[in-house]
């Protein structure tokens, strides 16, 4: 449910970065590699170089040009806050009343997300231990497999994220790390376990 | 009238102490069969959209993304129709 939620936000989100996408694309290079810079600053560098590796079939002719892991900011112009985007350019898909790729992947996703559902409450309701073992081992496969899927979607630019600030990621952790300190009822704040 | 099934039954003169069961035996109960009809639904419906959406597909790589969906969900579906099987109920009738 979240990834479909987010999925109809990035469309919401995105004129501009449509908007710009053919300049992006021509004066390419440079753009691009500030975009993985980004990235690598924000952790994700590792992976972002194992994707690189990986060759894409798609029909724009300068796609390969370029890593296909980039952070994209979207809103470059605003200079108060800056949101970090963590997204691929978006693979061409032919937009029309017609179901199309993108289409058929969300279809199925959210096919594998309803399974997934059903078959968590089969595993807790099972009665005997073989099949409770067979009912999760599928869940297990289904859950996997969403992942791929997943994956599969992002990489074709199909979902986005917006990074958190460190800021809050920082008051996050101080109001926690308190709330810990006064209520942690087996005293193990000291982080001595 | 509904019997109780525990394993003493046929071993009766047997055994003196009763003997309890740590684990549910390897039946299929009514809950069991009503999950395992929904579940290989489910899987079949999946399978055949699945099969329908990659001929659909324009692109390789997504083609054969929902390919092996399709193919997960058919094994899956073989998985869950071993336990339907007659050997594994309990009553007769």
């Amino acid at each position: 449910m979240n990834h479909q939620n987010n999925n109809q936000r990035n469309q919401d989100m995105q004129p501009d970065y449509k908007q710009n996408k053919q300049s992006q694309y021509t004066t390419g290079q440079n753009q691009y590699s500030q975009g993985t810079e980004n990235l690598q600053n924000m952790q994700y560098g590792q992976y972002g170089q194992q994707q690189q590796q990986r060759s894409r079939n798609f029909n724009q002719p300068t796609s390969q040009q370029f890593n296909e892991y980039q952070a994209n900011q979207i809103n470059q112009q605003s200079t108060t806050q800056q949101a970090k985007m963590i997204k691929n350019p978006e693979k061409n898909i032919v937009r029309s009343p017609e179901m199309n790729d993108r289409d058929y992947l969300n279809d199925i996703l959210a096919t594998e997300k309803y399974l997934t559902d059903g078959f968590n409450t089969f595993t807790s309701e099972a009665s005997h231990t073989e099949l409770h073992n067979d009912v999760k081992t599928i869940l297990n496969d289904t859950h996997s497999f969403t992942r791929d899927l997943f994956n599969l979607m992002f990489k074709d630019g199909f979902y986005s994220f917006q990074g958190a600030s460190n800021q809050e990621v920082q008051q996050t952790q101080q109001k926690f790390s308190k709330y810990l300190s006064q209520q942690d009822p087996y005293g193990t704040n000291n982080m001595s376990f | 009238m509904q019997q109780t099934y525990t394993p003493t039954q046929q071993n009766q003169q047997n055994f003196q102490n009763q003997q309890r069961m740590t684990r549910p035996p390897a039946y299929i109960t009514t809950k069991d069969l009503a999950y395992l009809k929904d579940a290989m639904s489910w899987e079949l419906l999946a399978m055949k959209k699945c099969n329908h959406f990659a001929q659909e597909c324009q692109d390789k790589e997504i083609r054969d993304t929902i390919n092996r969906a399709g193919r997960m969900h058919a094994n899956h579906y073989k998985t869950l129709l071993q336990h339907v099987n007659p050997s594994k109920s309990i009553t007769s009738y």
